[in-house]
């Protein structure tokens, strides 16, 4: 049975918007760790579940939702720059299938540490009491909580494009990403570069692993089903691609959730099945960016 | 060649010498072994942990049967039934246990029932739901200590019959899209049609939904006052927070069918109130060796006891009256023994059923609340609002789908 009211469809799209903000924090990392270092990071959904603990370890010290939201992003950079500086650093002359495997192990470690410091048993966090409750927008009553994770994610999309497109780190990152050998002419320190972007993209990831938090629960493999989500975006939206990870993000979240009412059984299968068309008739990605953007 | 003579008459020698001794003392007999297999590692480990506690605290309490050890060889599954038929065949093969015991879930238990014969030692679920395994799956091998779900589902309704407003209610079904969840959605609806509760709409959720505002939103769109919840016992927390944060659960009541694990509870806290829960057991059911349980748990492992671990507990139980009653340790006098198999549990006897393997257990109809007094520190539980007696819940043989054994 499919509903047909307005009401009933618009609350959908917003749950739609609500898993693409999430899926999109994450790829947003993943993407700009690989347009720039060249680097498949598996242990970006490790960072995800990671940053949920440290938020939460936050907020029980603190009780400061918004304290938590700046220090677990602030925290796993932290922790991102001594991966990439203790392990992606110096695989750097090696073939990508070693880096790819080596983050996969990485993987493994990050979770069972995880397991060891706060056990396997579920942890819950709550929204804040400003965060809590519903808001009625006409005749569509909706969590206020989601609606902050839907603004806040388009805010963090937002900044991040000013960030890239207005600094001058920005257009050196863009600049990293096509041409390398140029810059490092130039005398500019891709090494420092790639540490920044690594510890940018931990950040995001561990940003949306706590955002995610008040509505999922926190335990050790939390990252696990969303990082295979994450990967899907990042072929649709051509690996590197920063605006086709945004376009791919919310196709997929909608799909996702617009599908499980009106297709169920085919909900996840379309999603893969996207992913395979794109492979082979568009593999830079539904728009054809491949690669980070070149600003164009 | 006259080395390997005269070993070989130093151990008759032995032998005989051993034979004049009589029975020996404890220690220097071979310990009886029980296997046992929960999942372990993952998102299920916690109520693996939870079943492990249960069953240990049981083995250590009774120590050993007729001056031999008894021993639980652990041995984790995963929750994934190809693991759990490997660690099986293991623990058979290379610990040479004599039964084995917990499995966590329907699909591990329908899994190791296929290679009961291979296998050759009593299987006891304590833990799975699917009625197949004791119905049409029924084996000489196999035996159950928890409810299965067409208990739960009669101990529901036995709740309905006294519950006006809950029996003349919308109901809607939300349940895993497997196994387990597809059985117990269909058993509620049979039970459903023929008591004349309305139905008004079902939806099966993949089992790697994260996200269950799709559903939620469905079921308040529906106008439903109940929601018939079989979804995995793990995330069924998820569900419960997402339907709250939308206001759901202030005009609908949900119903866990698979129970809300305690260590989950107080993981939530007050999120969770007002949620009801089918329960196989739980802590605050008033029985006087309840009392007895929960102090020996808490003394044991300073954590509250899941219902899992009561569960775990009285498999235990059978298992053991089982061992110390049967004519040998082999598998079939074992297994012979299990038919008649009685424990003094938690809440009250359990009994072994010889027609399908399935013990005769009552159903709590649970209600999560403010805990009462307990030494744990929970400050929220499962309080129960009705309890089905075993006479209720027990399924007639006929009914079961298994042919007697």
């Amino acid at each position: 049975m499919i509903p047909g009211d307005v009401t009933f469809w618009a609350v959908q799209i917003l749950n739609g918007l609500v898993m693409s903000v999430l899926l999109m924090l994450i790829t947003l990392g993943l993407t700009i760790i690989f347009g720039i270092l060249l680097v498949v990071n598996f242990a970006h959904g490790s960072l995800y579940m990671w940053g949920a603990y440290v938020g939460m370890g936050v907020l029980s010290l603190t009780g400061q939702f918004w304290l938590a939201l700046l220090v677990a992003p602030l925290v796993i950079a932290i922790v991102g720059i001594g991966i990439e500086r203790t392990l992606i650093q110096p695989m750097r002359s090696q073939p990508v299938i070693l880096t790819l495997l080596l983050t996969f192990g990485l993987t493994l470690v990050l979770d069972e540490t995880a397991r060891i410091l706060w056990g396997s048993n579920p942890y819950s966090i709550n929204a804040p009491d400003w965060l809590s409750g519903t808001i009625r927008i006409g005749s569509v009553v909706y969590p206020i909580y989601r609606i902050f994770v839907i603004g806040l994610g388009i805010a963090v999309a937002l900044l991040l494009f000013l960030f890239l497109e207005k600094t001058d780190l920005g257009t050196v990152i863009r600049a990293a990403s096509s041409d390398r050998e140029t810059l490092e002419v130039m005398g500019v320190n891709t090494s420092r570069l790639f540490m920044l972007v690594f510890a940018l993209g931990s950040a995001l990831t561990a940003l949306s692993g706590l955002v995610a938090a008040p509505m999922l629960t926190i335990y050790p493999a939390m990252g696990h089903n969303i990082i295979i989500d994450a990967f899907v975006v990042l072929v649709l939206g051509g690996l590197g691609s920063l605006r086709g990870t945004i376009v791919a993000s919310f196709l997929v979240g909608q799909v996702q959730t617009l599908g499980a009412v009106v297709m169920p059984e085919f909900a996840l299968v379309v999603v893969f099945a996207m992913m395979g068309l794109v492979l082979l008739v568009r593999p830079r990605g539904l728009l054809n960016l491949g690669r980070l953007d070149d600003g164009h | 060649m006259a080395s390997s003579t005269s070993r070989t008459f130093s151990r008759i020698a032995l032998a005989a010498a051993l034979s004049a001794v009589g029975s020996l003392p404890a220690a220097a007999q071979e310990p009886i072994k029980i296997g046992f297999m929960a999942a372990l590692s993952g998102l299920f480990s916690p109520i693996g942990q939870d079943m492990q506690r249960g069953a240990q605290l049981l083995v250590t309490q009774v120590g050993e049967i007729k001056g031999r050890k008894i021993e639980l060889v652990v041995e984790d599954s995963e929750g994934k039934p190809a693991v759990a038929l490997r660690k099986a065949d293991r623990l058979v093969s290379e610990s040479k246990v004599h039964a084995l015991l917990g499995i966590f879930s329907s699909a591990e238990i329908i899994a190791l029932g296929g290679a009961a014969d291979k296998l050759g030692v009593p299987i006891l679920t304590t833990n799975s739901g699917t009625p197949r395994a004791t119905g049409e799956r029924c084996h000489p091998m196999v035996f159950r200590s928890n409810p299965n779900d067409a208990m739960t589902v009669r101990g529901v309704a036995d709740w309905l019959r006294g519950n006006e407003q809950a029996r003349k209610g919308k109901w809607y079904i939300v349940a895993h899209d497997y196994e387990w969840g597809q059985g117990a959605a269909k058993a509620f609806k049979d039970a459903a049609a023929k008591m004349g509760v309305s139905i008004i709409g079902e939806d099966y959720a993949p089992l790697d939904t994260k996200d269950w505002s799709t559903y939620i939103n469905k079921i308040s769109a529906a106008g439903a006052d109940y929601v018939w919840a079989p979804v995995i016992v793990s995330v069924v927390t998820d569900f419960i927070k997402q339907a709250r944060s939308f206001g759901l659960l202030d005009k609908t009541r949900l119903l866990a069918v698979a129970g809300v694990t305690d260590s989950q509870l107080e993981a939530v806290g007050g999120v969770a109130d007002g949620v009801m829960a089918a329960s196989w057991a739980t802590w605050t059911v008033k029985h006087p060796n309840m009392a007895k349980f929960t102090d020996a748990y808490w003394k044991e492992y300073k954590v509250t006891p899941g219902f899992q671990a009561i569960l775990a507990y009285n498999g235990a139980g059978l298992l053991l009256d089982a061992l110390s009653r049967a004519g040998s340790l082999s598998g079939a006098d074992v297994a012979k023994a299990l038919e008649t198999a009685k424990f003094d549990g938690p809440y009250g006897m359990v009994v072994m059923r010889k027609f399908d393997h399935q013990a005769s257990v009552p159903v709590f109809i649970g209600q999560v609340g403010a805990a009462p007094a307990n030494q744990f520190g929970a400050k929220w539980a499962v309080n129960v609002v009705h309890e089905a007696a075993a006479t209720v819940s027990e399924v007639p043989p006929q009914e079961t789908g298994c042919k007697g054994l």
